[in-house]
């Protein structure tokens, strides 16, 4: 589970997250919704310990980010919005070269590489340079080295962004396989997907949080939510 | 321990698998044969007086063709090492994959000194690389070896200095460029220094002196070991490294 309170962060003078207050509950998919620019990278580097809030408190299982930054780290695995790896590596290189940066055996990285080799799809890439793939596969690749290890939280930056149809719906069975094995928060600006494979909400607006809630409560007003944002106004999710 | 050297061995293998390596290498090889092909024609000259050339007193192998040529050599790592260095950060930086190293649970730094130790231990390769200029003297003639001994000491020290000059300096830029300048102007600095100590009156002059951190390596070259020269260069290399550590520190703390 994340806890997230009195979050606030400033790029410079600019107010990027103000006063986020949410939860991540444990075993669930939650969708991080909002227009681009309303802070979603921004809150997901926060809890990739990327970037450090101005002030407020990130708590995951119980740890508080300030005070165990490496023990919090470690549970976390976190997919960037546009993944570069490491060009020059082979993938099956690369996935080894995370596990020794989380401290994993060697007998758990080899049982790591295995499992996720075949969970994300990376047999027929395993021994290919990152650099030469598509993006598709290095979006594979990416989501399996955040993987690495079983994280109890996995952040996903607009995991099926620039991806063919095909491809999306790979993604997301990918994510969807996740779900009870831990805390998932992805973000996205696709109503759609959100809608598809979420069992808890977060609308952000301008660094606020909007709406926060089973999407099944806002599923007729999700659109409304948006043309609400662009106008500045709160919604008020529908009863139905 | 573990963690620094998994980075610093992907240092090595980002230099070794890209065509930066041959660039390098080539580069070395080429100056710094260069310097001791002009530094052996010269000995010769001096070794056999003619008309137009003085015979030098006391002409010796060691104060004649390795020392002059290991004074030459200096400036072949002063020009190489930013360049092998301004990457370090500075690509990562660039590419977002700083992100995620960021993002692991790494220590700053175990990040610091996976990045340190792998450059460092390209350079000090080059180092022992060019003992094979005073090797092939070794085997032609009689150096004074405690002589070459001291100097290859302080070109170490200098070499720790330089490279966390170099990693810090691209800690501070995602710009390769910029970095492998800001080193540069790093050791221009020094130069700009030894030119206040020289005006300074005392205490200044002295205080100016612990950064000349070329002037630092004529007493090694001279066969001198002094404790002064040794705590200049590491005491400057650990305050360096710790400027990097507080950047690095900067995603971990408010």
């Amino acid at each position: 589970m994340i806890q997230i309170k009195n979050l606030n962060h400033f790029y410079g003078r600019f107010h990027s997250l103000k006063n986020i207050n949410a939860t991540i509950p444990p075993g669930s998919i939650t969708g991080l919704i909002g227009q681009n620019g309303a802070g979603k990278s921004t809150l997901l580097k926060i809890l990739a310990g990327f970037l450090v809030p101005a002030s407020g408190e990130v708590v995951v299982d119980g740890l508080s980010y300030i005070e165990e930054p490496l023990k919090v780290r470690s549970r976390i695995g976190y997919m960037p919005e546009t993944p570069y790896l490491y060009r020059e590596m082979r993938v099956g290189e690369y996935l080894d070269f995370v596990g020794k940066l989380k401290g994993l055996s060697s007998q758990v990285r080899r049982t790591e590489c295995e499992r996720l080799t075949e969970h994300c799809g990376l047999t027929k890439i395993y021994n290919k340079l990152i650099g030469s793939l598509s993006k598709g596969n290095r979006q594979r690749a990416a989501l399996a080295q955040a993987l690495m290890g079983k994280p109890r939280v996995l952040l996903l930056d607009e995991p099926t962004s620039a991806l063919d149809p095909a491809q999306i719906i790979e993604i997301r069975q990918l994510i969807e396989s996740q779900k009870g094995q831990g805390s998932v928060l992805m973000s996205s600006h696709v109503l759609s997907e959100i809608s598809q494979i979420c069992d808890h909400i977060i609308f952000i607006n301008s660094g606020e949080v909007r709406y926060e809630g089973e999407p099944s409560k806002i599923m007729g007003s999700l659109e409304t939510l948006f043309q609400g944002a662009i106008k500045g106004a709160r919604v008020a999710p529908s009863s139905g | 321990m573990k963690k620094v050297c998994v980075i610093a061995w992907r240092e090595w293998k980002v230099f070794f698998e890209t065509p930066f390596a041959m660039v390098i290498l080539t580069l070395f090889l080429v100056l710094s044969g260069t310097y001791f092909y002009a530094a052996v024609d010269k000995y010769l000259t001096l070794a056999n007086p003619s008309e137009d050339v003085r015979a030098v007193e006391g002409l010796n192998v060691t104060v004649h063709l390795v020392i002059p040529f290991l004074r030459d050599l200096v400036n072949v790592f002063i020009f190489i090492v930013p360049l092998m260095t301004m990457r370090s950060f500075s690509e990562e930086r660039k590419l977002f994959t700083y992100d995620l190293l960021v993002s692991y649970p790494l220590r700053p730094w175990e990040i610091l000194m996976g990045k340190y130790l792998g450059a460092l231990t390209l350079v000090l390769a080059l180092l022992v690389f060019s003992l094979i200029y005073p090797a092939v003297v070794i085997w032609k003639g009689e150096p004074y070896l405690p002589q070459i001994f001291t100097t290859y000491l302080g070109y170490t020290l200098f070499l720790l200095f330089l490279v966390a000059a170099g990693i810090v300096a691209s800690l501070f830029t995602e710009n390769q460029i910029v970095a492998a300048i800001i080193t540069y102007a790093v050791i221009f600095c020094s130069v700009v220094i030894s030119w206040l100590a020289h005006v300074a009156t005392a205490p200044w002059d002295q205080v100016f002196a612990h950064f000349l951190f070329l002037a630092h390596l004529e007493s090694f070259r001279n066969g001198l070991i002094f404790m002064g020269d040794i705590v200049a260069y590491l005491t400057t290399t650990f305050f360096i490294l710790v400027l990097g550590w507080l950047k690095i520190r900067q995603h971990f703390v408010r």
